[in-house]
């Protein structure tokens, strides 16, 4: 009998899917590209969790055109070769709007796959050739640019009166970048008194930086600027403090990482590190209210490309509302170009490369294992 | 000249860590003639263990050399046990078949072990605590010399001569030779030529794990992915020093690590990789067995 019962229900459940289908316009897709798994992952899920945010909150008031938003999410793991894999499967999935992607040198690889047949939002690439290059019609960002946070280390270094500074990076496409834009700012200025003593690039996940640490102590820098992520920088400070290397770390947001502070432990004490202003700190009750939400619903922090994201899937979602659809890129982007959105994240209007207008950097450091915001 | 020192002394390290991974290598090859891909994967693992086995036992009490000792010895049988295992299942069926066979079947046995390790513990990076003690009489030289780097220097020094004593001098090592040299004449005489190999792997994998213990306490963080780049500069360093001779690892892995920290320091780090990398085209050109192989023909 139980049985029975069990294979009605079945063919009533078969039954009902295709004909609520029917009554439903079909869902609205948004595809969202990062690092949902992986040593970068708490990055990408904090953008994931700002997009899911703002479609729950479109999807309660009616949806997008009339239908309803369904996300469809790929992981890249930040790694330029699996985002050329995910962007594909995205665009095979009849996606033509996606919010991402988490990583510099992963977006740059997806465009390519994009073209001008889709369109991009990334709330944390922050290479400043995604725009600047001129290469991608269809690319917008709601983050400040890596010149940003590079220009915001030198007018630090200034202001703090070091003299010698060290820089180095990982070879990457968003190290290279910002230690590249730091020397660039400090050689413009050579009346300032500050002189860089060591420009060099090491390669990622060596077993010992011992050699470029012997010669930053021979350099006698004050401080050293790292154009890389996390997971190198707490091992070169660890690395640098058992040598009794002192210098002064200064890092960009692929260092402002809780996972910096627990694995580097005591020797990630005084570090500074520049991000992208924390907005979740102003105070305003869409914020407090996308706060609330989220403790409801995730045991994760927030991280800090929620409100990036949210403010960018606003932003893309009014857009696409005037444009009446996804169908016409050209319209969705002129629109994002022409009218200021009221988001979560403040009001959002991009430029005519496609950044976002007004985006800040701030500097932090490190005092008790916690990034406090300094001033200059 | 403190630069130089320093220099020194940083290529030091980074040659004596290349050496504990490459002369399971070199082992291996010297006795079976195969390349295990699959042992940056046990270095890996061994310092997974030593990571759990320290984090158990500092929680039951245990500390300082006591500490130290009972994780080595808790990660050395464990990754003996590993490294037997995977001959067992890897290797050993493909024992007589073509040479490029066990090749492939130990690239896939890294893989497999890489994703395993994903899995079943974590994708990120973990902290690996300090487990040397400081010792008091290296504090006026801390800054250059701590007592993490003198215990890698000493190990790989001491495990190098019990090597060698082991397969010059004793009975083990008598059949390890008789089996590298023709295997079928050896198994005629009567030496039990899977004990041999087997044995061969569990040293190989003990050291690997020594190694990975080591490593973890001076990079001081873990992840699943360090067997790969650390076992492809072992292996490198094997080849410069002639693989299949146990003092030409280590020999191998010196000159690999004092060659990427004076091209670092007196060069540029950019080009530390290139610099050993021309290193090792230049000796193999010159010298095709490495630095104390004897030449041979009949290579992969």
């Amino acid at each position: 009998m139980r049985k029975i019962t069990l294979a009605i229900l079945a063919l009533a459940l078969l039954v009902s899917g295709p004909l609520s289908a029917q009554n439903n316009p079909e869902p609205f897709k948004i595809g969202y590209g990062g690092a949902l798994l992986g040593n970068l992952a708490s990055y990408g899920l904090s953008g994931f969790y700002g997009l899911e945010y703002a479609v729950l909150k479109t999807n309660a008031a009616g949806g997008l055109t009339g239908r309803q938003i369904e996300v469809i999410k790929e992981d890249d793991g930040c790694d330029p070769a699996l985002a050329s894999t995910a962007a594909t499967k995205l665009a095979g999935g009849g996606v033509k709007v996606v919010l991402g992607h988490t990583c510099s040198g992963a977006t740059n690889s997806a465009l390519s796959v994009y073209g001008s047949n889709m369109l991009l939002i990334s709330p944390s690439a922050t290479e400043v050739g995604l725009t600047e290059s001129g290469r991608n019609p269809y690319f917008f960002r709601t983050i400040m640019r890596d010149d940003v946070q590079a220009d915001l280390q030198v007018e630090f270094v200034k202001k703090r009166g070091f003299k010698k500074v060290a820089i180095l990076h990982d070879k990457g496409d968003y190290g290279k970048a910002l230690a590249d834009r730091a020397k660039a700012g400090f050689d413009a200025a050579p009346d300032s008194g500050v002189k860089v003593v060591l420009f060099e690039g090491v390669t990622s996940g060596q077993p010992s930086y011992d050699p470029v640490i012997s010669k930053l102590r021979s350099s006698e820098a004050e401080v050293l600027l790292w154009g890389g992520y996390y997971a190198d920088a707490s091992k070169l400070a660890l690395q640098m403090r058992s040598k009794k290397v002192n210098t002064i770390i200064i890092g960009a947001d692929g260092l402002n990482n809780e996972a910096y502070v627990k694995m580097a432990g005591e020797a990630a004490e005084g570090t500074f590190a520049t991000g992208p202003a924390d907005i979740s700190k102003n105070s305003s009750p869409a914020i407090a209210a996308a706060l609330e939400d989220h403790k409801k619903r995730h045991s994760e922090e927030i991280g800090p490309y929620f409100f990036y994201a949210a403010g960018a899937a606003e932003a893309l979602f009014a857009a696409i509302e005037k444009a009446g659809g996804d169908a016409d890129l050209e319209a969705i982007k002129k629109n994002l170009q022409e009218n200021t959105v009221e988001t979560v994240m403040g009001p959002v209007r991009f430029d005519a490369k496609g950044d976002v207008i007004g985006a800040k950097a701030t500097m932090y450091e490190i005092k008790n294992g916690q990034f406090v915001e300094v001033e200059l | 000249m403190e630069l130089f020192l320093d220099l020194l002394i940083s290529g030091l390290t980074k040659g004596s860590i290349y050496a504990l991974i490459a002369l399971g290598y070199t082992m291996v090859y010297g006795i079976v003639g195969l390349i295990n891909f699959a042992h940056g994967e046990i270095y890996m693992i061994g310092a997974f263990i030593a990571l759990i086995a320290s984090l158990a036992l500092s929680q039951a009490g245990l500390a300082g050399w006591g500490l130290l000792v009972s994780v080595a010895a808790a990660a050395v049988v464990y990754s003996a046990m590993y490294g037997w295992t995977v001959e067992k299942i890897a290797y050993k069926p493909l024992r007589g078949s073509s040479r490029l066979s066990p090749l492939i079947s130990a690239i896939g046995m890294s893989i497999f072990l890489q994703n395993y390790v994903q899995l079943l513990q974590s994708p990120n990076f973990l902290t690996f605590p300090s487990l040397v003690p400081e010792l008091g009489f290296l504090a006026p030289v801390s800054h250059i010399v701590n007592s993490t780097q003198l215990f890698i220097w000493l190990a790989t020094a001491l495990i190098m001569t019990a090597l060698t004593v082991l397969i010059k001098f004793t009975r083990l090592g008598l059949s390890m030779r008789a089996v590298s040299q023709d295997p079928d004449m050896a198994r005629l005489s009567g030496v039990n030529i899977d004990r041999v190999i087997s044995s061969t792997f569990v040293i190989g994998s003990a050291l690997a794990a020594v190694g990975g213990l080591l490593i973890g306490c001076y990079m001081r963080q873990i992840d699943f992915y360090i067997g790969f780049l650390a076992g492809m500069k072992a292996f490198t360093a094997a080849v410069l020093g002639g693989i299949g001779s146990i003092p030409g690892a280590v020999l191998g892995a010196l000159v690999l690590g004092f060659a990427e920290s004076f091209a670092a320091g007196f060069i540029s780090s950019d080009y530390e990789d290139a610099v050993a990398f021309v290193l090792l085209i230049v000796i193999l050109i010159a010298r095709p067995g490495g630095l104390m192989g004897a030449a041979q023909t009949q290579k992969v």
